[in-house]
């Protein structure tokens, strides 16, 4: 179990970091959501100590992590990243068995370590196991980044948008891979994006940062339908948005209806307009209902809010 | 032109050569550990090129004689600048992500330093050596001034007797040793250097 407890951090005197409190527990698949800059890799990254926390302590399973002895630490918690990071000058094989090394694993145990973890992700030994980062595909070297951090099978796993860079469908297969794996060896993952998407298909909870601050924690669908606030609400519709919804019109989804009145609790736009702008345009956090008018001005129907929402958790 | 006066060039050029890989690689390094003591290591390194071979084979001969050893170290002195510089901007180089990655996976700063930094940084490393070979060949030519023989010694005669064919002599074989020098170590570089950046499809 790993506890954040008021956790703060500041750079020359401005705060970035303001009281993260965050437990996380064994097996579980967190992700860390929010927008850019909100501090999400300083979070992680103050867990295998990369940053040393200005407050607050992180708690390892009942023990205050800066007491824990620092290769300890981080041999236990594997690392991803999005630039991939694996060592140009190692094949495979030597990336793969960067951390057994460390550990002072014997040559064989590595070497069938290596062909273990291969195999599990279809990249047989004979093939990769000598061939250089540079010559495998984006795809590849990330699975090799995966492998990489699960080797000595670290019972926490750290992942700092680590498909961010990869061609949507790629993306999708290593993210059923990791989710697989994950669930399999019941690895804690903390698993930073800022892709709604992606949230929703992996996380156990997904936490939401922004400006320093944690927001609201929640599993996936209940923080797509209760938005702690207006914040967490745009962000989700903003993202809610990908390309399935594109030209889906008011119209598409009203509910129509005669006698509507306009209020304090809706909005109102034409027919015509797009889903995708009407959650770009309006802090529907903020209303109940969007009320449909025709080209003449007409109230013809209404959306409620909540039937939208759970529309674009559909389209998710 | 005797063969002796080859061997004596080729002496002075491996003998400084080796020296200053020995001196100038872990200078290198430590000047990228301790940035600050770098900068020193790094200006005074700077200027010591500046000062003439011929000048600072003068100094070191009032102190060592007239010998080799004094042109072997003036060499040294001269070539610690390709070396140190291309240690250090080789390490410099390596990106600051990397590093981190290493750290992240619970490298100590010493496996840190070996298996991805000075790894990483070899290529450049390498590239300073070569240099070293080739400009060791054409600084050992004022080797013969401070008794340290070689080459310079033929082509020195050569210009005193006024020999087109000595100083054609003379200079055709310090050529080839550059060119022998460069071709040796750039094969060497492609080889170590590169593997990695070979792109097989
Ligand atoms: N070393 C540093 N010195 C000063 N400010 C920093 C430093 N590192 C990060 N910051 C600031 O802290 C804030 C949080 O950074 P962080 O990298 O954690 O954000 P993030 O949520 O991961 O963003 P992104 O989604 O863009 O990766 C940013 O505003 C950043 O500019
Ligand atoms: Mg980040």
């Amino acid at each position: 179990m790993i506890e954040y407890r008021n956790v703060k951090k500041s750079y020359g005197g401005k705060q970035i970091i303001k009281g993260v409190d965050l437990t996380v527990e064994k097996g579980e698949f967190v992700v860390l959501i929010g927008p850019s800059g909100c501090g999400k890799t300083t979070t992680l990254k103050m867990l295998n100590r990369l940053i040393e926390p200005s407050e607050g302590s992180i708690w390892i399973n009942g023990a205050d992590h800066r007491e824990m002895d620092l290769v300890k630490l981080r041999t236990s918690i594997g690392y991803v990243i999005q630039q991939i990071g694996l060592f140009p000058n190692m094949t495979v094989e030597e990336n793969i068995a960067v951390v057994p090394r460390i550990m002072k694993w014997e040559k064989k145990k590595t070497l069938d370590r290596v062909k273990e973890l291969l195999n599990m992700v279809n990249m047989p030994y004979n093939e990769y196991g000598r061939k250089y980062p540079k010559q495998l595909s984006g795809g590849q070297q990330q699975r090799i980044g995966v492998l990489r951090a699960l080797a000595v099978n670290p019972p926490v796993i750290l992942m700092d948008e680590p498909f961010g860079a990869l061609d949507p469908i790629t993306r999708e297969i290593l993210q059923s891979e990791v989710k697989k794996i994950q669930r399999e060896l019941k690895i804690t993952i903390l698993f930073v994006t800022h892709d709604m998407q992606e949230a929703m298909k992996m996380a156990d909870r997904i936490v939401f940062m922004d400006q320093g601050r944690v927001l609201q924690q929640a599993p996936p669908k209940e923080m797509l339908l209760h938005p702690a606030n207006e914040t967490v609400a745009r962000f989700i519709a903003l993202q809610g948005i990908g390309s399935r919804t594109d030209r889906i019109t008011a119209a598409d989804l009203m509910q129509q209806a005669s006698g509507l009145a306009a209020g304090e609790d809706s909005v109102t736009v034409e027919a015509e307009e797009e889903v995708k702008e009407i959650c770009q345009k309006y802090d529907l956090s903020k209303y109940r209902r969007i009320c449909v008018k025709d080209s003449q001005g007409l109230l013809i129907g209404e959306i409620t809010v909540g039937s939208l929402l759970e529309h674009l958790t559909e389209w998710m | 032109m005797s063969w002796e006066m080859v061997l004596e060039h080729i002496y002075m050029v491996v003998v400084s050569c080796s020296l200053v890989i020995l001196i100038g690689v872990p200078l290198g390094i430590f000047a990228y550990c301790r940035p600050q003591a770098g900068r020193i290591i790094l200006t005074v390194v700077d200027l010591i090129q500046t000062i003439p071979v011929l000048a600072v084979m003068g100094l070191l001969m009032m102190m060592f004689g007239a010998n080799s050893t004094t042109a072997v170290i003036s060499i040294v002195l001269y070539l610690l600048l390709p070396i140190v510089r291309n240690t250090n901007t080789g390490l410099n180089s390596v990106s600051p992500i990397l590093k981190e990655t290493a750290d992240a996976m619970g490298m100590n700063r010493l496996q840190r330093l070996v298996r991805v930094e000075f790894s990483l940084a070899f290529p450049f490393i390498l590239t300073g050596i070569r240099i070293a070979f080739v400009t060791a060949v054409g600084v050992a030519v004022f080797g013969t001034f401070v008794g340290g023989g070689g080459l310079g010694s033929m082509l020195y005669r050569g210009i005193r007797i006024q020999n087109f064919e000595l100083i054609l002599k003379g200079t055709l074989t310090l050529m080839v040793m550059s060119v022998f020098f460069d071709y040796l170590l750039g094969f060497a570089e492609k080889k170590c250097g590169g593997a990695h950046e070979k792109v097989e499809k």
